[in-house]
């Protein structure tokens, strides 16, 4: 009966399994972390039966006042002197794995822009800028160089299957590596309150095979195939999307919102948080705030029936 | 002691309740105030509005010189001001005259431009002057305050000139209320202001010559039901039915859509083009032309209304409104709250500055 309790424990622990799981072991950055983890949890323990122990042994013994000088001594070095050479230790090595991971250096450079409420991904290739976003593809084995900035308020970047986490603040650039070592689709998200959508800024971190990767970059560099006078088009441009949405290849050109240039061939929708479907595709641009409460995109509730659908087929379109 | 409090209170409420009931004060409008009340009552008016105009500021792009804002505040005269106050050389309606107080003849004297602005905006309780018919407008009873603070300068002919477009429009002697008994036909309503070419006498009414039927109408219709707030338009909208609406709509889209560009002196048109066309990825600005279509080309939409040349002083006061509120409840006003959102007073200089400049 007494020990039934420890039986429950695997449930609690059941809620750090899945792709958000920081124990996951699938990031290099993250084994790091893991590592001080695992030190400083098992030794905190020691440590705390070290300290009970010696007080409950202080406690039963009796008074012997020829072993003061002794027990100053103890105290001296096992109060004040070890700690702070353990702490201090401890400070160190945290310092070392900062810096390792937020190293100026990386096999591939992403910058990611933290917006109210979804991630400008930006991958630097020697061809030039290839802008995506709310979905970030890596190469396993690769050490990847994030440069992360914010345009509005503070957020914070993190994969934690792979590693981190990073703040992104307004008017600074702070930097993070991540080496995936598992291929895998793992969650992403906003660590740091940023206002009122702030649980639904996701993102999908997708680690491929380097070779797939590749294959992946080079069609994301690729504009849109959007056939002149197309239909869905037509309606896209006539509704004004192209005011804040770029779609390489066509004369959308809108700086403020997600770039959609390679929108259908994302796995998620709204930043991370629903499956890429024309059903959510639809409520999406017709009602929008009830998709995702507070977003600057306007909802299109006059949008529908024909207009809507040819709009939703060519989105969907947009692999 | 308690007794005689009891009792005292009792007496009060007794005095009271027989002075409620019983109506001893007349407060007829033909019987004088009592000895200095009015007095009392006028001065006190006129701290309220002194001590409330004192934070008043004039809007950096409302230039109260500006002869359009003038005539502008002319023609509302006319429609909302005429009837109790009388004109330039134009009486009193002797309905009017019988109000205590009695709606006073005007004088730039009696108050500045920031006093008469709030005036406008707000009325006063217990004299019938009333609020500004749009009434969260802050924009638009500056007009007023630019053509009051000029009042005294006009005699009948110039006041006609710069309210109606034309003199000798309003023929009585003393104004009617309401459209009797000479109506003034609503091509003349619409024409004193927008004039009778649709290009808005020169900076007085946003220019409406070849803008989309379907816009105007929406507009003309949003107006009419209260739906876009605007104490110049509300009132003279409101009697329209549709088939009305569509008339005007129709007969202002059709005319001549050559905008001339009027230089708006505020804001950096470049910087405004920058805006315009590409937007702003850190200030999250949509770009403009997207829906509005540039010079060239015209609104992608029936229901967009075009802006390339038109006055920098309604693209300003506009884009307040749609920052500010209050956004009109029209079904795409949100597409435009959205894009006005962002925006800083610089910005809606510069793309006032920019639009303003003409295709």
């Amino acid at each position: 009966m007494r020990f039934s309790i420890y039986l429950t424990l695997p449930l609690f622990l059941a809620g750090c399994s899945g792709r958000h799981n920081w124990l996951a072991s699938a990031g290099a950055e993250a084994d790091r972390v893991e590592g001080l983890f695992w030190v400083l949890l098992i030794g905190a323990a020691v440590i705390w039966c070290l300290v009970i122990g010696a007080a409950v042994y202080a406690h039963r013994r009796q008074v012997d006042p020829s072993l003061e000088t002794q027990a100053r001594r103890f105290i001296i070095w096992g109060g004040a002197v070890f700690p702070s050479v353990l702490v201090g230790t401890l400070l160190v090595w945290g310092l070392v794995i900062l810096r390792d991971i937020t190293a100026d250096e990386g096999d591939l450079t992403v910058r990611v822009d933290g917006e109210r409420w979804w991630w400008r991904v930006i991958y630097e290739t020697s061809e030039g800028d290839v802008v995506t976003a709310n979905e970030i593809r890596l190469p396993v084995d690769r050490t990847a160089l994030f440069r992360l900035t914010a345009d509005d308020v503070i957020h914070s970047f993190w994969v934690p299957a792979l590693g981190g986490k990073m703040d992104m603040i307004p008017g600074r650039e702070t930097r993070l590596t991540l080496t995936p070592v598992k291929t895998g689709n793992w969650g992403g998200l906003c660590a740091e309150y940023c206002g009122g959508a702030h649980a639904l800024m996701r993102f999908d971190a997708i680690v491929m095979e380097q070779a797939d990767f590749e294959a992946w970059l080079a069609h994301e560099a690729e504009p849109a195939q959007v056939a002149a006078g197309d239909p869905g088009y037509t309606v896209f441009a006539e509704e004004g999307c192209g005011a804040c949405h770029t779609i390489r290849g066509t004369e959308a050109a809108g700086p403020v919102g997600p770039d959609l240039t390679h929108l259908a061939a994302r796995e998620k929708l709204g930043a991370g948080i629903y499956e890429m479907t024309p059903g959510n595709m639809a409520r999406w641009i017709t009602e929008t705030h009830e998709m995702k409460p507070d977003i600057d995109m306007p909802p299109y509730p006059d949008l529908s029936g024909a207009r809507l659908d040819r709009l939703v087929a060519f989105l969907m379109s947009l692999d | 002691m308690r007794r005689y409090i009891l009792g005292a209170l009792a007496a009060v409420a007794l005095a009271g309740g027989a002075f409620y009931f019983v109506a001893p004060y007349n407060i007829a409008a033909s019987v004088p105030h009592l000895p200095g009340v009015a007095n009392v009552l006028h001065g006190y008016l006129g701290n309220a509005v002194a001590v409330r105009a004192r934070s008043v500021e004039i809007p950096p792009h409302v230039d109260l010189e500006n002869p359009g804002l003038i005539r502008l505040g002319a023609g509302h005269f006319a429609t909302g001001c005429l009837t109790c106050h009388g004109g330039p050389g134009i009486d009193r309606n002797p309905v009017a005259q019988g109000m205590r107080p009695a709606p006073p003849k005007l004088t730039s004297e009696d108050f500045d431009a920031k006093e008469f602005w709030w005036i406008a905006r707000h009325g006063f309780k217990y004299t019938g002057m009333p609020a500004w018919p749009g009434k969260s407008r802050d924009d638009e009873p500056w007009a007023m305050a630019a053509f009051l603070a000029r009042y005294d300068s006009f005699d009948r002919a110039g006041f006609e000139e710069a309210a109606f477009g034309r003199a000798g429009v309003y023929e009585p002697e003393g104004v009617p209320f309401g459209a009797a008994p000479a109506p003034i036909p609503q091509e003349v309503t619409c024409a004193r202001c927008h004039g009778e070419d649709g290009l808005g006498r020169d900076g007085t009414a946003p220019k409406l010559a070849g803008q989309s039927g379907a816009w105007l109408a929406r507009v003309l219709g949003a107006y009419s039901a209260g739906h876009r707030e605007s104490g110049f338009m509300e009132p003279v909208a409101a009697p329209l039915g549709d088939e009305a609406i569509g008339r005007i709509a129709a007969r202002y889209a059709g005319m001549d859509a050559t905008w001339r560009g009027t230089p708006f002196p505020l804001g950096d048109a470049e910087r405004g083009e920058e805006l315009a066309t590409q937007g702003s990825e850190h200030d999250d600005i949509a770009s403009c032309v997207s829906c509005h279509g540039s010079g060239a080309e015209g609104p992608k939409r029936d229901d967009t209304p075009k802006i390339a040349g038109q006055d920098g002083y309604w693209l300003v006061n506009w884009l307040h409104m749609y920052r500010d509120g209050p956004v009109p409840e029209t079904p795409r006003a949100h597409l435009m709250a959205a894009a006005a959102r962002t925006l800083s007073d610089s910005d809606i200089h510069d793309l006032a500055a920019y639009f303003s400049r003409g295709p």
